[in-house]
């Protein structure tokens, strides 16, 4: 006798157990969904208004920007994650003429990845301004890279130019150090930041040499819309 | 934190003053020093972070509150988890849209709200035991606190390792920062300087309260003889 009704308490416990942690999970739910329906237009307009900014800060000569996927054969437009695909940016002037693209490219700094945004222009063949989008490296040392006016000066006129085939830079971009840069595709570094000026070495160097050989061949075919 | 527990004890201004100077989460409890030593690297992170736990600490104090008689003990913990992250989730999305700057200044230590001890510690120890009205007050007097005290290292911090208040520039061009501030080990110097502080507080406090004590006693047992 006693044992069923120990077994009926115990049912009865694990029924309200139930009840109460759906009743949480519900209201939890309720309540992030109210708060992200609620916030998603800003979000997203915030993260388009971001993303056109610093296009347009590394193509100055730009007025608008177009998302594009560059797969191994072909240019879509577009933003979607497609596998194989990389995402890059054609900006374009007032008249609607392409004045280059930016793309991204990360590498390894001393705390964390590096991430930047890059601009080529297609007209020198060469990167002409560089954003720095990720870089935790230490304050005073590493954070010379975004304020020294040197080291900013080697992304004026970067060199990427691709080989006679089109498949990959015919001077790969490199790291040289402080005071010894002779050629327009070497990188002068910080003194005193070497592992900070590797790391953006490494990101312009992987992001270029990825994206360049599938998009140069087909710049004619970016269009500010269809 | 068992200390702090008097379910007979009604609403009064104590209620929410004793989070605030008596029982600081930060510089009394020692609480939440995670996020107090890596987001007071400027005051505006350090109140930003204030705010959106002070919101967290009353938003779950609140629903825990209202729940208490039917959460079963077995699970309160995992239940305040879930209701604790629901708003700190929510906390996250209203910063990311209103103040994106800010919010990507705040990077992890947002979603990490949810492991602070305090919000957890406080859902346990006195919502879980109290109305509603009461939890509210004790919530905003620890959430101030907590602020009050991010505050502290945040504009020390900013001030010395930036020479800046709230971004703004105190003095000149000439100053050099003190770098070392704004980084780990001189969250850590900063964090010491306060603690050293209350605590040097504290003893002349008592040191006072023996003082009056012996000298009352002197009294009575004079006009006793």
């Amino acid at each position: 006798m006693s044992h069923s009704a120990s077994t009926v308490t115990a049912a009865k416990d694990n029924r309200t157990m139930l009840l109460v942690l759906g009743l949480v999970a519900a209201i939890s739910g309720l309540l992030i969904s109210l708060a992200y329906e609620y916030t998603k237009v800003p979000i997203a307009r915030y993260q388009r208004q971001e993303q056109e900014q610093a296009v347009l800060r590394v193509l100055p000569q730009g007025q608008t920007s177009r998302p594009y996927i560059a797969l191994p054969d072909r240019v879509v437009p577009g933003e979607g994650p497609v596998e194989g695909g990389l995402l890059f940016y054609a900006a374009f002037d007032a008249a609607g003429t392409l004045v280059g693209i930016a793309g991204t490219g990360s590498g390894a700094g001393y705390a964390d990845q590096i991430i930047l945004l890059w601009g080529y222009d297609p007209r020198c063949a060469c990167i002409i301004g560089v954003q720095t989008l990720q870089n935790k490296d230490t304050p005073g040392f590493g954070d010379r890279a975004e304020k020294e006016t040197d080291f900013r000066a080697n992304f004026n006129q970067l060199d990427v130019r691709l080989n006679a085939e089109g498949t990959a830079p015919a001077h790969p971009i490199k790291l040289v150090k402080h005071g010894t840069k002779t050629e327009a595709w070497q990188i002068d570094a910080i003194s005193g930041a070497t592992v900070t000026s590797r790391g953006y070495t490494r990101a312009l160097r992987s992001g270029t040499e990825a994206l360049l050989p599938r998009v140069v061949k087909h710049l004619s075919q970016l269009k500010p819309n269809d | 934190m068992a200390q702090d527990i008097h379910p007979s004890d009604s609403l009064s201004f104590d209620t929410f003053v004793s989070g605030v100077w008596r029982e600081n989460p930060v510089f009394v409890a020692v609480l939440g020093t995670c996020p107090t030593l890596a987001v007071t690297v400027n005051a505006t992170n350090a109140f930003t972070m204030g705010a959106a736990t002070t919101f967290v600490l009353v938003g779950s104090g609140i629903l825990v509150s209202l729940l208490r008689k039917v959460v079963p003990k077995q699970v309160r913990i995992a239940t305040y988890i879930v209701i604790i992250a629901a708003f700190v989730t929510v906390v996250d999305y209203v910063l990311h849209a209103i103040s994106p700057p800010v919010y990507q200044a705040m990077g992890v230590f947002l979603q990490l709200i949810v492991v602070n001890c305090i919000i957890l510690g406080r859902a346990e120890a006195y919502a879980s035991r109290q109305p509603v009205g009461k939890t509210i007050v004790n919530s905003l007097g620890q959430g101030l606190g907590f602020t009050l005290a991010l505050f502290c290292l945040g504009s020390v911090r900013e001030i010395l390792g930036s020479g800046t208040l709230f971004g703004i520039s105190l003095f000149g061009p000439s100053f050099e920062p003190w770098v070392i501030m704004i980084l780990p080990p001189g969250g850590f110097f900063v964090f010491g300087g306060w603690m050293l502080l209350f605590a040097w507080w504290k003893e002349r406090q008592q040191r006072r309260l023996a003082e009056m004590q012996d000298s009352l006693g002197r009294v009575a047992h004079s006009h006793g003889g």
